[in-house]
C-alpha cells in the first residue's frame, strides 16, 4: 500500500513533530509514503481561497496533477490540505467548464488535470488498512485515558464535496480513539471551530474560541484533547499557553495529534515522538498511561 | 464601485434571496460567539436590501472562520460561507483585502508555501530525524498566478 504524501506547510514548517508521529505510525502499519516532486503547499482554504477562489483551485489542481503523474492517491496529514485538494478534485471532476478553464491555465505549465486519483485524509487511509488490523498493532492500550476528540471543521465540511462522516455529528474519529484503548468522552459544543481562521484578523478574539472549547473539555473531565489538523493543534496547544499566562494557570489540558496517541498505544517510546515540542506539557497523560515523560521545553 | 458586479448580482438573485431570516446561521456561528457584532443573518438582510457596498468594504466579511457550519445548517441552502468567499474575492479585486490574507499569496509566490521557512524549523526537523525541507521551483506557481490575473493583487501590494 502506498500513497503520494502531501505535507502542506503548517506541519513541516511549524509543527514538524506531527510529521514525525504520522510517518512513524504509517511505517509501522506498512504504508509506503512517496514524495511528491515539486509539490507546493495547498494554498490554504482560508486565506488563499478568500483572495481568489479560481487561483486557489488552479494551484490545488497543479498539485493533483503531480500525484496523477505518479499514479497514486494522495494522503493529506492536515485538514486544510484535505479540504483544498479534495474540493479541487471533486469540483473539477464535476464541473466541465471550470475544468477546461483550469486546464487551459495548466497547459501553459505543461500539466493537465485528468481526474484519475483520489484525495484521502489519515482516517480514510486507516479505514482502508482496516480498523481491526490497526487495532492488532496496539500493544500498549491507553486504558483509563479519557480523550476529548476535536474533529475540526475542514475534515467534514462542506460535506457535499468532502463526503466524509456526518458534518455536524461525526463518529469516525471517536471510534479510532477507542481503538487505542482510550475512552472518547462526550462534551458540549464538540463541533465548535478552533478559530484559526480568525487569527489572521483578530488573534485576541480567536483566543476566546480556544478558551470556550477548553472550558467544555475540562467540564467533561477529559484528560486530554486529540486533534487531526495542525491549525487546531496550534490553537489548542500553543494558544492555550497564552490563555494560561493571562489567566494565571487556569487550563492545563494536553493536546495530541491522533498519530501521537496511536504511536504511544503501539509501544513507540515517547522520546521518539517530539512530545517535548508541545507547548502544553503532555506529562499528566504520560503518567496516567504509565510512561516516563521526556524533558519539557516549556 | 459604481455598479453592482455581475457575479454579486447573480449570487444575490440565485442564492441570497432565498434567505428567510431564520437565524440558524447566527446560532451556529463560532465567530458570532466570540464577536457579537458579527451576524451572518444581518449580512444576508443587508444584501437583500441593497447595502452591498457597505458590506463589501466593511471589516465584518473578513471575520468568518470558514468553518462552513452555516453552509450545513441553512434550511434554504443559501450557502453563506460560499457567499462570504465570493464577497472576499470581490473585495480583493477592489484592493480591500487585509494584509494578513495578502501575505499568504506573497509567500506562495516567493516560496511555494504560505507559511515562512525558518532556520529554527530546519534545526527542529533535524532533531526529529526528518528530511530537509524541499526547495520548490516556484516558476509554475508564479506563472499560474499571473495567468489567473492574480499578479495585479501582488504587484499593487509591493508598490
Amino acid at each position: 500500500m502506498s500513497y503520494a504524501l502531501f505535507l502542506g506547510c503548517m506541519i513541516p514548517l511549524r509543527l514538524p513533530y506531527m510529521e514525525t508521529a504520522a510517518r512513524k505510525v504509517l511505517d509501522l502499519l506498512g504504508v509506503e509514503l512517496l514524495d511528491m516532486p515539486n509539490a507546493s503547499c495547498c494554498g490554504d482554504p482560508i486565506s488563499f481561497q478568500s483572495l481568489d477562489r479560481e487561483t486557489w483551485l488552479a494551484i490545488a489542481a497543479r498539485n493533483l496533477c503531480i500525484a496523477e503523474e505518479m499514479g497514486k492517491d494522495i494522503l493529506t496529514l492536515c485538514s486544510g490540505c484535505y479540504e483544498t485538494l479534495k474540493t479541487a478534485n471533486v469540483t473539477l471532476k464535476r464541473e466541465r467548464p471550470l475544468r477546461e478553464e483550469v486546464n487551459r491555465i495548466l497547459s501553459e505549465v505543461g500539466r493537465e488535470f485528468k481526474g484519475t486519483i483520489e484525495v484521502k485524509n489519515l482516517l480514510e487511509v486507516l479505514q482502508e488498512i482496516g480498523a481491526e488490523k490497526v487495532r492488532s498493532f496496539v500493544t500498549r492500550p491507553l486504558k483509563g485515558l479519557r480523550v476529548a476528540t476535536h474533529y475540526g471543521c475542514h475534515l467534514v465540511r462542506p460535506s457535499d464535496v468532502l463526503n466524509f462522516d456526518d458534518p455536524m455529528r461525526p463518529v469516525i474519529f471517536d471510534r479510532f480513539i477507542e481503538l487505542t484503548g482510550a475512552e472518547s468522552v462526550s462534551y458540549q459544543k464538540k463541533m465548535l471551530c478552533c478559530g484559526a481562521g480568525l487569527r489572521m484578523v483578530d488573534t485576541k478574539k480567536a483566543l476566546r474560541l480556544v478558551e470556550m472549547k477548553l472550558g467544555y473539555v475540562e467540564e467533561a473531565g477529559a484528560d486530554c484533547m486529540a486533534v487531526l489538523c495542525p491549525y487546531c493543534m496550534l490553537q489548542y496547544d500553543v494558544m492555550q499557553r497564552m490563555v494560561r499566562h493571562r489567566d494565571g494557570g487556569k487550563y492545563n489540558i494536553p493536546v495530541f495529534y491522533y498519530p501521537e496517541l496511536l504511536c504511544l498505544s503501539m509501544g513507540v517510546p515517547p522520546e521518539e515522538l517530539g512530545l517535548r515540542f508541545h507547548r502544553t506539557s503532555p506529562e499528566s497523560v504520560l503518567k496516567k498511561i504509565g510512561l516516563n515523560s521526556p524533558p519539557s521545553i516549556s | 464601485m459604481e455598479e453592482m458586479p455581475e457575479e454579486l448580482r447573480v449570487l444575490i438573485k440565485e442564492k441570497v434571496y432565498f434567505c428567510y431570516q431564520c437565524g440558524a446561521c447566527v446560532g451556529s456561528c463560532p465567530t458570532a460567539r466570540a464577536i457579537p457584532e458579527y451576524n451572518p443573518r444581518k449580512m444576508m438582510e443587508g444584501l437583500i436590501l441593497g447595502e452591498w457596498r457597505e458590506i463589501l468594504s466593511g471589516d465584518l466579511i473578513w471575520l468568518c472562520t470558514l468553518c462552513h457550519t452555516c453552509y450545513e445548517v441553512c434550511p434554504q441552502g443559501v450557502g453563506i460561507s460560499h457567499i462570504i468567499i465570493e464577497l472576499r474575492n470581490l473585495a480583493t479585486k477592489e484592493g480591500m483585502a487585509p494584509e494578513g490574507f495578502l501575505d499568504s499569496a506573497k509567500q506562495m509566490a516567493a516560496t511555494g508555501y504560505v507559511a515562512p521557512i525558518t532556520g529554527a524549523v530546519e534545526r527542529t526537523r533535524k532533531q526529529l530525524g526528518l528530511p530537509e525541507i524541499k526547495v520548490i521551483d516556484t516558476g509554475e506557481i508564479k506563472k499560474i498566478m499571473e495567468l489567473m490575473r492574480f499578479r495585479s493583487v501582488l504587484e499593487d501590494e509591493s508598490g
